[in-house]
């Protein structure tokens, strides 16, 4: 019996109960703040991450499945103004958004300011569409001008094109 | 034992009272307990999370891989695209058919077709339509009344003994100034006027004296046509200026020889008449069966070998003559009966009506589908010469039984112009003319069948500053669809696609030709065509 009263531990008083409790819950707390920390800054993160890649591969997708061909280019007079007459075909699976049109009007090339004038929202193509851009251009004949389109996505369509 | 037992910790329950403190260590193994799970639980989140947005951005990139693959396949199939542009012109095509076929036992109108049978008059149909008479005398002997069950008519290659190597010759027998046209001679069947001319220059009283002799092989043995059973002439002649002041007598006869009694060359008077002239119209005298020197046409027609026909022309001019005279024979032919074989025999013709003068039509093409029931049949494609009134030989075949397409293409040159083909009415008379032997006289028919519009067709050629025309062909392995059509001239720009008056819009199956027109008026000068495809590509021309 005197060996069984040495192992008997003295009983805790009602401090180290509560203390217990408390450190109980300061851990847990802890690891539950830790815990939720680690969750949201992870799940930002990677949500982040996700919008980022999202955003990256549906401009790929829609880079990769933009076809547009320009089959002619009319420099000529409409109403006394000279004009740029662009002719092009959308034969892509996807809708194409022409937003600018670059040229070498100037020297060098630059966006061609007639064309945000008389398109402000830019030119949208449905698969298999043809469009006509007419847009004001004052152009010296016999001389070749660079004319690129380009879509909401990057992509570029562009050829040179004698007046 | 005991310490044994508390040692090893297996019967704490049994050893101490239920309130007994619980070991310090016990307490804080709980709450390591507790935190690990939760953290546990945190990881797990977050390792789901992590593996939720790889699987999502993975399954991004497949889909920008497809559509990569997509676009990739697209591109090649753009690269595939090959297109031929020829024939460009500026003019247009316009195609011609029937409005009204004929099937045989049906009413015959414009369009027919010909069932012939051994009905037991012996009288072969024959069908004339549309054009004057003179174009169906030589089948004259086929209109036998008589009975005739077997042998029934049978005729040499053509009425005109077009077959044999010579056609007809001509030939001057007198010192009379003169000629004699050959240019007309070798004439086709039913070659109306001009198919035989002869003329001379008058100097005054004299005697002018012609021949004009054809040549033709006969085998009247059992291995050939079998003996003959009857054989008739038929001729027209057409003297359009005659005057007895002028000319006191102008007498015509015509001999068959028989050259297989060489050297006598045995000669038998088929006919003799005097010319009284001046004609207006033809004089046909048909169905001529006996000769007049005696005896009939076919019981001198025993030898294999050849034979000739020869029309000697005798005129005697006076002082008072004029300066030249002309003599026109026409359908000069020899029909003969045999025993073994049986002789069937279409002819029809069709005439279109144009929309285009002839000023303006520069190529012809035509389409035709026949069908016989008879073997072998020879089936010649005739079109009428307005200005040398004949018929024009374009296509002579044999074809089978069932349909057989023929197409004839007919390119003018300098000595075939639209205005030999088309009069001032903007008539052009297509003719078919089919032949066809049996062995034997029962059911046979020879019929040609021309059961639709679609079987007989005329594509016109024309020269227009309205129109323009090029011929399209898909010489790639996928399907083009040709989207627009930029034509650029002196002018400026004409765009035309599927939205647009006229509109433009091709279909092409790999290997398909489409001849393709576009109203557009022509500016003179260089011209550049662009064809865009729905794919992407331009062609230009």
């Amino acid at each position: 019996m005197r060996g069984n009263h040495r192992w008997v531990l003295p009983r805790r008083n009602g401090r180290s109960a509560i203390s217990e409790i408390i450190g109980t819950l300061l851990i847990v707390l802890a690891t539950v703040a830790i815990g939720t920390l680690l969750l949201l800054g992870s799940s930002s993160s990677l949500q982040t991450g996700t919008v980022l890649q999202q955003s990256q591969v549906s401009l790929a997708t829609q880079q990769a499945q933009e076809r547009l061909t320009i089959f002619d280019v009319w420099f000529h007079t409409v109403g006394g103004i000279p004009d740029l007459e662009v002719h092009a075909l959308n034969y892509g699976s996807n809708l194409i958004h022409i937003v600018t049109i670059y040229t070498n009007q100037s020297g060098t090339v630059a966006p061609l300011a007639s064309f945000t004038t008389a398109y402000p929202n830019g030119l949208t193509l449905s698969p298999g569409q043809q469009i006509e851009i007419l847009a004001a251009f004052s152009y010296t004949p016999g001389t070749n001008y660079y004319v690129k389109l380009v879509s909401d996505s990057g992509s570029v369509f562009d050829g040179a094109w004698s007046a | 034992m005991i310490e044994l037992r508390v040692h090893r910790g297996e019967s704490w329950r049994g050893l101490f009272p239920p309130e007994r403190p619980r070991r310090p260590f016990e307490a804080k193994h709980r709450r390591r307990a507790v935190s690990s799970v939760i953290g546990g639980l945190f990881v797990l989140a977050i390792m789901v999370a992590g593996i939720s947005t790889i699987l999502y951005i993975t399954t991004l990139q497949t889909g920008m891989i497809q559509a990569e693959n997509h676009a990739a396949v697209a591109d090649t199939q753009k690269n595939q695209e090959k297109l031929s542009i020829s024939q460009v012109f500026y003019g247009g095509t316009q195609s011609y058919t029937p409005t009204q076929a004929y099937v045989a036992g049906s009413t015959c109108n414009n369009l027919c077709g010909v069932n012939m049978t051994t009905a037991s008059s012996g009288r072969f149909g024959g069908t004339i339509m549309n054009q004057n008479n003179t174009l169906y005398h030589a089948y004259a002997p086929f209109n036998f009344t008589s009975p005739m069950n077997n042998p029934t008519l049978q005729a040499l290659s053509n009425s005109n003994f077009t077959s044999n190597t010579n056609g007809w010759t001509f030939a001057s027998t007198s010192s009379v100034s003169g000629d004699f046209s050959s240019s007309n001679g070798n004439p086709s069947p039913g070659s109306g006027v001009g198919s035989m001319e002869l003329y001379f220059t008058c100097v005054g009283t004299a005697t002018f004296k012609g021949n004009a002799t054809t040549r033709f092989y006969i085998n009247p043995s059992s291995g050939g046509v079998g003996p003959i059973a009857n054989s008739q002439f038929s001729w027209a002649e057409y003297v359009p200026v005659l005057n007895s002041r002028s000319i006191s007598s102008a007498t015509l006869t015509v001999y068959l020889v028989d050259e297989n009694t060489a050297p006598s060359f045995t000669t038998y008077t088929l006919t003799q008449l005097s010319l009284a002239g001046p004609d207006a119209s033809w004089k046909y005298r048909t169905a001529i069966s006996s000769l007049q020197s005696g005896g009939t046409i076919a019981s001198k027609l025993v030898h294999t070998g050849y034979y000739d026909i020869v029309i000697n022309l005798n005129v005697q001019t006076t002082s008072k003559c004029y300066s030249q005279y002309f003599f026109y024979f026409d359908d000069i032919g020899l029909n003969y009966l045999g025993n073994s074989y049986f002789l069937y025999q279409t002819d029809w013709a069709y005439t279109f009506v144009l929309a285009q003068a002839s000023s303006v039509v520069t190529q012809l093409s035509f389409s035709l589908t026949t069908a016989y029931n008879q073997t072998s049949p020879t089936q010649s494609v005739y079109l009428y010469d307005w200005l040398n009134k004949k018929y024009l030989l374009f296509s002579n075949v044999t074809t089978s039984v069932g349909a057989d397409v023929i197409s004839v293409n007919v390119n003018f040159n300098s000595t075939l112009a639209p205005q030999n083909l088309i009069n001032g009415a903007n008539e052009l008379v297509l003719r078919v003319q089919s032949v066809a032997y049996a062995t034997s006289s029962t059911v046979h028919r020879i019929e040609t069948d021309v059961q639709s519009s679609a079987y007989l067709s005329l594509t016109v050629w024309y020269s227009s500053s309205n129109a323009v025309t090029f011929t399209l062909q898909n010489q790639g392995p996928v399907q083009m669809e040709v989207v627009s059509l930029v034509i650029i001239d002196a002018g400026g720009h004409h765009y035309f696609n599927s939205t647009t008056t006229p509109a433009f819009d091709v279909v092409l199956y790999p290997g398909k030709v489409v001849v393709t027109q576009i109203q557009y008026s022509w500016v003179p000068g260089l011209s550049t065509f662009y064809f865009v495809t729905a794919r992407g590509n331009v062609f230009v021309d």
